[in-house]
């Protein structure tokens, strides 16, 4: 497979505020790709530079093999869903989607026969001549996508696609969206702040924090091989111990804090296996499993649980920490599992 | 039973409805009444038709009609085909001092623009010398020229603001897909300011149809019925045709009203309702490229020239000796620079500025009293509904001559003719409509958590208002305030028909309230005056209009806003 696209030695400043900073950035063809990060860290700035909206101090842009840095948004091959949708208010669902094709002058049966193929994929059929006024949340996002695909563009770039829905019509257009990518065969830019969104979407997740790339890879690199901290407190996320407060735990601590998610505590009544006593906070129940905050030696930890067997709010339980699940991190950084000096339990 | 809530959101409407039923609606039913009175031979006053028979006699009846139709028509509509483009490059061009200079002419008083076009369409002594020895002033044109000159400013900035308005997102998206320059125009921006284009089109047509001070100003320089239309019969009936006249004057003002009803329901429909959707604009062909800059800006200075011409004239007129003033060919810049029109238009003009000054400042302060709590309660609290808004912008489009006759029964009646007191209870009724309206759509955009917090925090409307709201509301509430003052500076019909002499400079008894409008609009042509003195007038006058430029040019896109502020 050929890398469809790519970032070179991109550097973006607005004034003396630097907004992105990235060495080499690549995606292969039909990869569904998600930017992940926090507000502020760049993200959209990424989407923008890569739509030709913003142009980058230095670097450049490479779509298809092609060094498209010096050409307008409109040459590049590319589409854009934008957050808030900006359909055109005053042109119908059918008008919206054609107008990229109507600018092209293309025939109009041509575009007729495009524009149609669109709305029954996007299951849109009998919505054409509406106004955009007079849809749903989530049909809008359809039009918005289908007039961002009409040309059939190499890399279709969403800035945080689903953010403006509820969480329900959320979850099915996130669905819905990986189907229509599968389906017709589009690599995907996706940025969104959403881990579990990124999580589900992506092929291939890179997070940003302060206008540097923090980690790429699969989701399941990232979640079980974090490179930092941030990375891995921001997918996920994970309970910290310093390992001052830790008791011996048998491994060598030359460790700033130890890591671990929440499904890798177990809780229990019986505080006589461990060194480790903490006092139930508050109990989350939802639905099909809880969520017990703890407090261990002034520090707040989170355990996922299927049952409770007997823990109430106020309690003082023992904690077991699952030491094959465990991360270590020294500056900010995890320690790669050579180094861990880590014992495998008996 | 109505909630506290709403009673005193009520009460903050009162005192503005009274002032304009008894200002605004009682003098249009008065002038109705008065069509039906005439003298009979013996002067002895009877009540019948003949004011109706006799109004449509009156000579040189055709032309005035076809002025007032050519004013009505031509005026909007060289308005707005010049003012979309002008829009177009000063957002293409986006440079931030453009705008206020290129607003000078829509916000100074109407009698000192035309002052300096009939100074510098002069074909012997003004510039017009150096184009064509032509007096301009024997056509109706003439007056079209000025009024296009006064109002495209701000045909522009209605237009130029509702393109400011149009969200960044949609700018994107029309990127993204290939939308630029003309296309985009056609396409995208010109059916998004679609409310905008409809209002500045209605503002046109009511401010080309009502026109009275250019042609006060001109006539000195012209015969009459070249350029009288029915706004300036009308007054010039009442002024000089007695009791025969006011009848006849009662006549036109009637046929005005109804008219400018009409435009009024259209105004306030356009201005409160969404606009239907549009047909598309389809051209086949369009050049789908950016406007080069150097383009823009050749045309921005060509509108810039036509703006500043008349401008630096009066400044230079205003430097000149008298020999220099009245040579000809005429004198360009001036070979001495004199002060001594300054000196003498200060001394002889003090008396009429310092009316302005007090008139002006009073009504700025009457309107904001009673304005602001009404412009409030509207806004945040729906009082009245759309029907109090509507009645606003009603009395904004009605032409301010058709107040005038009653207006001076009820101003005798409470003793105040030829007072700055009589002035200052009369102005509001032009000035207010407007100042309301700017104050609604200012507070609209205003976050509705405030009064919410104020609420709950135990204060009722009133303590929420003057506690909480007002005082953020700094910025929209002074640039308002100087508007109101600018227009009250600028007025001319009122002062001419309340006031007979100048102010006796005598503070503790003051009396006369002739204003610096009829100083200067009313002496140029009509006694041996001197240039010098009437031009360093003129632009002293200008001043409030330049500080008001100056101060609200940060803000000053969003006076104007238009459209889709209801509902």
């Amino acid at each position: 497979m050929s890398s469809q696209f790519e970032m070179h030695n991109i550097r973006k400043t607005f004034g003396k505020f630097l907004a992105l900073s990235l060495e080499n950035l690549e995606f292969e063809q039909k990869t569904y790709a998600v930017i992940l990060g926090p507000s502020g860290s760049g993200k959209t700035t990424l989407l923008r530079i890569a739509a030709g909206l913003e142009s980058p101090d230095t670097g450049s842009v490479v779509i298809g093999g092609k060094d498209v840095t010096a050409l307008p948004s409109w040459k590049r091959s590319v589409g854009l869903v934008f957050q808030n949708y900006a359909l055109y208010p005053h042109l119908t669902v059918y008008e919206n989607i054609a107008m990229p094709m109507t600018v092209a002058r293309y025939t109009n049966d041509y575009i007729k026969t495009h524009v149609h193929e669109l709305l029954d994929v996007m299951e849109l059929e009998g919505q054409e001549n509406k106004y955009p006024k007079q849809l749903s949340g989530g049909q809008q996002q359809r039009v918005a996508l289908a007039r961002a695909l009409i040309k059939k563009p190499a890399i279709l770039l969403m800035d945080e696609p689903l953010s403006n829905l509820d969480a329900r019509v959320r979850i099915d257009l996130r669905d819905y969206l990986k189907e229509t990518q599968r389906k017709l065969g589009f690599t995907a830019i996706h940025v969104t702040h959403d881990q579990e969104e990124a999580m589900a979407l992506g092929d291939q997740i890179v997070i940003l924090n302060k206008a540097l790339v923090i980690q790429s890879g699969t989701p399941a690199e990232i979640y079980s091989k974090p490179k930092t901290l941030f990375a891995a407190s921001f997918l996920g996320g994970i309970n910290l111990i310093p390992s001052e407060l830790l008791p011996d735990l048998g491994i060598k601590k030359d460790f700033d804090a130890l890591g671990v998610r929440i499904q890798d505590i177990s809780l229990s009544m019986e505080k006589t296996n461990t060194d480790m006593i903490g006092k139930v906070i508050n109990i989350q129940y939802l639905g099909y499993q809880y969520i017990i905050t703890l407090d261990f030696a002034g520090t707040r930890l989170r355990v996922r649980t299927d049952n409770l067997s007997g823990i109430t709010e106020n309690s003082e339980v023992g904690i077991f920490i699952d030491m094959t699940k465990i991360m270590l991190f020294r500056d900010g950084n995890r320690i790669p599992i050579e180094e861990e000096g880590l014992e495998s339990p008996a | 039973m109505k909630s506290p809530n709403k009673r005193q959101a009520t009460i903050l409407v009162l005192p503005a409805l009274i002032y304009l039923l008894i200002f605004g609606i009682y003098p249009m039913l008065q002038n109705f009444v008065l069509t039906f009175r005439s003298p009979d031979i013996n002067g002895s006053i009877i009540w019948g038709f003949s004011n109706y028979i006799n109004a449509f006699k009156i000579y040189g009846l055709t032309q005035i009609f076809y002025n007032t139709f050519l004013y009505t028509l031509a005026v909007p509509l060289i308005d707005i085909l010049l003012a979309i483009p002008l829009a177009t490059f000063l957002k293409r061009l986006n440079k931030p001092y453009l705008l206020p200079i290129v607003l000078l002419s829509s916000f100074i008083p109407l009698v000192t623009g035309a002052v300096m076009w009939v100074f510098m369409l002069n074909p012997t002594n003004g510039f017009m010398y150096y184009i064509a020895k032509v007096d301009l002033f024997t056509s109706p044109w003439s007056i079209v020229i000025i009024d296009i000159w006064t109002s495209l400013p701000l045909a522009t900035l209605i237009i130029y603001s509702g393109l400011r308005a149009i969200p960044p997102h949609i700018e994107e998206a029309a990127h993204m897909d290939g939308l630029i320059g003309m296309r985009k125009l056609l396409q995208v921006d010109l059916p998004y300011v679609k409310p905008s284009l409809l209002s500045a089109t209605v503002l046109m047509v009511i401010f080309g149809s009502f026109t009275f001070d250019p042609i006060y100003v001109a006539l000195s320089s012209s015969s009459p019925f070249a350029i009288m239309d029915i706004s300036y019969l009308a007054y010039n009936l009442y002024e000089t045709g007695g009791i025969i006249g006011q009848g006849q004057a009662a006549v036109l003002m009637t046929i005005m009203t109804v008219v400018s009803t009409a435009i009024a329901v259209l105004f306030v429909r356009l201005s409160l309702r969404e606009p239907a959707r549009s047909r598309k604009i389809r051209f086949k062909f369009m050049p789908n490229r950016e406007m080069p800059r150097k383009v823009a800006w050749f045309f921005v200075i060509i509108y810039l020239a036509f703006i500043l011409l008349p401008f630096s004239w009066l400044l230079l007129e205003s430097f000149k000796t008298l020999s220099e003033i009245i040579s000809i060919p005429p004198v360009i810049i001036p070979s001495v620079i004199t002060l001594a029109g300054y000196f003498r238009s200060i001394t002889v003009g003090q008396p009429y500025f310092i009316s302005s000054l007090i008139v002006s400042l009073g009504t700025s302060f009457l309107v904001f009293f009673i304005g602001a709590p009404a412009a409030y309660s509207i806004s945040r609290h729906r009082t009245g509904g759309l029907k109090f808004i509507s009645l606003i912008l009603f009395i904004y489009s009605l032409p301010t001559v058709i107040f005038m006759i009653p207006m001076i029964g009820i101003i005798k009646t409470v003793g105040l003719l030829n007072s700055w007191l009589g002035l200052i209870i009369s102005y509001p009724v032009f000035v207010m409509p407007i100042t309301i309206w700017m104050l609604y759509n200012f507070y609209s955009t205003f976050p509705k958590h405030l009064d919410e917090a104020a609420n709950m925090d135990g204060m009722s409307v009133y303590g929420s208002f003057y506690r909480v709201i007002l005082r953020l509301s700094g910025d929209g509430i002074s640039v308002t305030i100087l508007y109101a003052f600018i227009i009250a500076w600028g007025a001319l019909i009122f002062p001419l028909a309340f006031a007979y002499t100048p102010f006796n400079m005598n503070f503790l008894f003051p009396s006369g309230a002739q204003t610096i409008t009829i100083f200067i609009g009313g002496t140029i042509g009509h006694e041996a005056f001197n240039y010098g003195e009437l031009s360093a007038a003129s632009v002293i006058s200008l001043i409030p209009s330049i500080l008001l430029i100056y101060f609200a040019r940060k803000r000053i896109d969003k006076l104007w806003r238009v459209g889709g502020t209801v509902g």
